[in-house]
């Protein structure tokens, strides 16, 4: 369970995220949501550690992991995607999953170095492992492809894969849906709930696509301007009349 | 597939010719010493490009100290053969962690910052062990005028001659090559791709990126510590030159050439610069102009360097071949 | 001696204070170091050289005609070589190691050009030593000084009150922002270098009748203009500066009152100090971590 407590982020005078609180529970989808520029890929950057917040903290089961660096935020549990495609492009698709294992392995540098069995093992095991999960999502026949050759959504499907390698509890997904066609929104919709029931955590994700999010989350929290304007289940969200305001009336 | 899987036999098989070839090497340069000399140097750049391949190939960072290290390894195996009389060998592993451990050193504070500065510091630091060896307490690096010491040799097999110490640089190449290749086609390796490729992502998927560049860099600084040691055996002498600023450029424009990212691109690049060395000490004056359109040429058009742009030429024209890709 | 050493120190510092504002711009804008910045130096010099002294044209003249060579030089250098190289998305490494290369060709050209000699330029002023207070000073020294505060002065009053310098410090934070607000980045860009290389170019001519024109002073000063960038704070203009009037006074008071062969390392070693202990420098820039 990953609580969010009066966060704030200030860039400057600039307020970013302003006395935010959030909850995320265990097995669920969790949306946020909000217009251009309300600060939700910031409150993810500071839940996945490249920013800290000036005040307020984030606890994961009972820890603090505030000013934590993200490598190590990763190591606890909490993985991300992110809003531009930040794939290994260079790197085949299923050495892109593995990678996504690192910190999972535990060999050390010497063991890396001399190839020693225990590295060998767990080699094998992560491969095995990463073809499992291009399988989940269709994309063991491109294992060997270039990253970067493969379509759009293909590579917004792959870097949740990515995330999802090393088991976390937490799977941060920032607007998985971008430049996606109805097709492929429809497939991120069945794949998000196959990720569900297949795995044990909880998801939280920015959107906009209002579709998307009134289908598949279970509670909303909405941002407008770094603050935390409303919170509730998809139908009380839609009929909450700030947020009709500010968000859902105007545009998309 | 998942290189770190298994050793193809295919493989081996294939570097046979090689294998073959570099034994026999000797015979081909009976009558012509200079040339086996060259070799020689030639062994000592692949150890150190390999060295800075996992640095900057794999990694991405740059570094304009390598002649420093190399520099290191080469004076200290000097100093401490000839103040400690311990044996040769002993005093070049020495002074290739001595080197090693330096780079470690100078790393992991600057590993914090962005690449850009690592080359800032790096200038720096040649510039400070190049003052140190001209200007050394007590002239004990011969400052200007340089030093000397004994020809390699192993526990008291003399290696002076340079078809005797070729063998001796053969076996160092194959082992310093192989652990390299173990090393990038293992976690580790991965991990120093990810760097280079995306450093965001890669502190995002759980890699502690600083320590990944810092190991880099210890390996990178053993490698050029070493070659420096074997270098300074190999002739029995070992100058302020040898550490200037512009040599470790060199070494940059070797692995820019010979192709990063790969076992053959160091021994390319090595044989390249040493070819051209050789023509351009008839015309000194144009070596800045030919290094720098060199360096231009290879950034701009060919940044796989000659083994890498030769793959991708090659893969290009199977696939023509398939009927796959028109033109 | 003290006063002595302290004008020596403010020349020395001057001078290091304007090649450190080229590597602060041109790394606020392109994110790179621009390692032929001290071969930028050199080039001032030469072609002041050609005009002042083969060309026998009057000081008035020369300077200008040097300073807009530079200038067209630094455009020049921009387009053909930095553009087409950020073009192929290539990483900043690559983009440090191409600098360097154009480095080796500008040293080659000049080479080519004036040969390997140094040359000697006459002064500029008719009077070569002035007497205040009971002290001498060099005429020449003094000039450098002045022209370099007169070229900060007028650096800080362009980036800060006309438009188009308020739009370069605007491109330089946020290339997307500026764009979005109708500024022309390319061309900010392209400014800035060429700023910087005349800058470059102002300080050669400048001491050129002071130390001579090399191709060898070059780098040395490129290192001690990089050196007080790090010093003062990376990509801050008043950074550029202060950590130039900084290390010239660590420089000239360690040598005059310790060692003189210890004046060589200073520099490197205020760089490795800086980037280890305080890679903000002395005036706390950010944007240089990771």
């Amino acid at each position: 369970m990953l609580k969010v407590e009066n966060m704030t982020l200030r860039f400057g005078d600039l307020i970013a995220n302003d006395n935010i609180c959030m909850e995320v529970p265990n097995n669920k989808v969790i949306a946020l949501i909000g217009p251009n520029g309300a600060g939700k890929t910031t409150c993810f950057n500071c839940i996945s550690g490249v920013y800290t917040p000036n005040n307020g903290d984030i606890i994961l089961d009972g820890v603090s992991i505030k000013g934590k660096k993200p490598y190590q935020i990763h190591g606890m549990g909490i993985s991300r995607t992110y809003q531009i495609i930040n794939l290994f492009t260079e790197m085949s698709v299923i050495e892109n999953v593995i990678v996504g294992m690192h910190d999972s392995m535990k060999s050390n540098f010497f063991e890396s170095m001399f190839h020693t069995k225990r590295h060998r093992k767990e080699e094998k095991e992560a491969y095995e492992r990463a073809i499992e999960l291009l399988e989940f999502i269709g994309l063991k026949d491109k294992a060997n492809n270039a990253a970067g050759s493969l379509p759009y959504g293909e590579q917004r499907l792959l870097e949740i894969i990515r995330a999802l390698a090393s088991n976390p509890s937490i799977l941060l997904l920032d607007e998985p849906a971008a430049g996606m066609n109805s097709k492929e929104k429809e497939e991120l919709d069945n794949i998000i709930q196959r990720i569900m029931k297949r795995w044990d955590l909880s998801v939280l994700m920015v959107e906009h696509d209002m579709d998307l999010v009134m289908n598949i989350s279970e509670y909303i929290y909405v941002l407008n301007y770094g603050k935390l304007l409303a919170q509730g289940t998809p139908e009380e969200i839609q009929r909450n009349p700030d947020v009709i305001e500010a968000y859902l009336g105007g545009d998309d | 597939m998942n290189k770190a899987l298994n050793i193809n036999k295919g493989k081996l098989l294939r570097y046979a010719p090689v294998a073959v070839l570099a034994v026999l090497m000797p015979l081909f340069f009976r009558n012509f010493s200079y040339g086996m000399l060259l070799i020689c140097f030639c062994a000592i750049y692949i150890i150190a490009v390999s060295g800075l391949d996992i640095l900057y190939g794999y990694t991405g960072q740059i570094s304009f100290a390598t002649s420093a290290f190399f520099g290191i390894g080469g004076y200290g195996s000097l100093l401490l053969h000839n103040h400690t009389g311990l044996p040769i060998i002993i005093t070049m592993l020495i002074a290739s962690v001595i080197s090693c451990v330096v780079a470690l050193i100078l790393a992991y504070p600057v590993s914090k910052l962005r690449f850009a500065f690592l080359s800032l510091a790096t200038i720096s630091f040649n510039h400070i062990i190049f003052q140190l060896v001209t200007r050394s307490p007590g002239g004990i690096t011969g400052d200007f005028n340089g030093a000397f010491t004994e020809h390699m040799n192993i526990f008291g097999l003399d290696l002076k001659e340079s078809w005797k110490f070729y063998y001796f640089a053969l076996v160092c190449v194959v082992i310093f090559v192989s652990i390299k290749s173990m090393i990038v086609n293992s976690r580790v390796g991965r991990a120093f791709l990810a760097i280079k490729q995306n450093l965001h992502a890669a502190d995002g998927m759980g890699i502690n990126v600083r320590k990944y560049k810092v190991y880099a860099f210890g390996l990178y600084g053993f490698y050029a510590g070493f070659a420096g040691s074997m270098y300074v055996h190999l002739v029995g002498y070992i100058s302020p030159e040898t550490v200037a600023q512009q040599q470790s450029v060199i070494f940059m424009i070797m692995i820019l050439m010979g192709g990063v990212c790969s076992n053959w691109g160091p021994v390319v690049g090595a044989v390249a610069i040493i070819l051209l060395q050789e023509i351009l000490s008839h015309a000194e004056q144009y070596q800045l102009l030919v290094y720098g359109i060199i360096l231009l040429i290879f950034i701009l058009f060919l940044p796989g360097g000659i083994v890498g742009e030769t793959k991708k030429l090659f893969s290009r024209l199977k696939w023509r071949k398939k009927g796959v890709i028109n033109a | 001696m003290f006063l002595q050493l302290l004008v020596a120190a403010l020349l020395s510092g001057s001078i290091y204070g304007m090649i450190a504002l080229g590597y602060s711009l041109i790394y606020r804008t392109s994110g790179i170091m621009n390692l032929a910045q001290g071969d930028a130096i050199c080039l001032g010099g030469f072609l002041g050289y050609t005009f002042y002294s083969i060309l026998g044209l009057p000081v008035l003249v020369a300077i200008p005609c040097t300073l807009v060579c530079t200038f067209l030089i630094g455009c020049m250098l921009e387009r053909v070589v930095i553009r087409p190289i950020f073009k192929r998305n290539v990483s900043t490494s690559a983009l440090i190691l191409a600098t360097v290369a154009v480095s080796y060709i500008i040293q080659s050209i000049e080479l080519i050009i004036w040969g390997g000699a140094p040359l000697h330029m006459r002064s500029f002023l008719k009077v070569t030593n002035v007497k205040i207070l009971n002290v001498v000073y060099q005429t020449e020294a003094l000039l450098c000084i002045g022209v370099a505060v007169v070229a900060m002065l007028s650096l800080h009053i362009f980036m800060k009150k006309s438009s188009f310098g308020i739009a370069m410090r605007a491109a330089a934070m946020d290339h997307a922002a500026a764009r979005s607000c109708g500024i022309n980045v390319d061309l900010t860009t392209r400014m800035t270098w060429a700023i910087s290389i005349s800058l470059a170019g102002l300080v050669g001519v400048f001491i050129g009748p002071l130390y001579g024109v090399t191709t060898t002073l070059g780098t040395n000063l490129s290192a001690k203009g990089f050196a007080s960038a790090v010093v003062g704070g990376y990509g801050d203009m008043y950074g550029g500066i202060l950590g130039g009037a900084t290390l010239a006074m660590l420089e000239t008071f360690s040598a005059g009152y310790i060692s003189s062969s210890l004046k060589q390392m200073v520099a490197y070693i205020a760089v490795l100090i800086m980037l280890f202990v305080k890679p903000r420098g002395l005036l706390n820039v950010e944007a240089v971590k990771d």
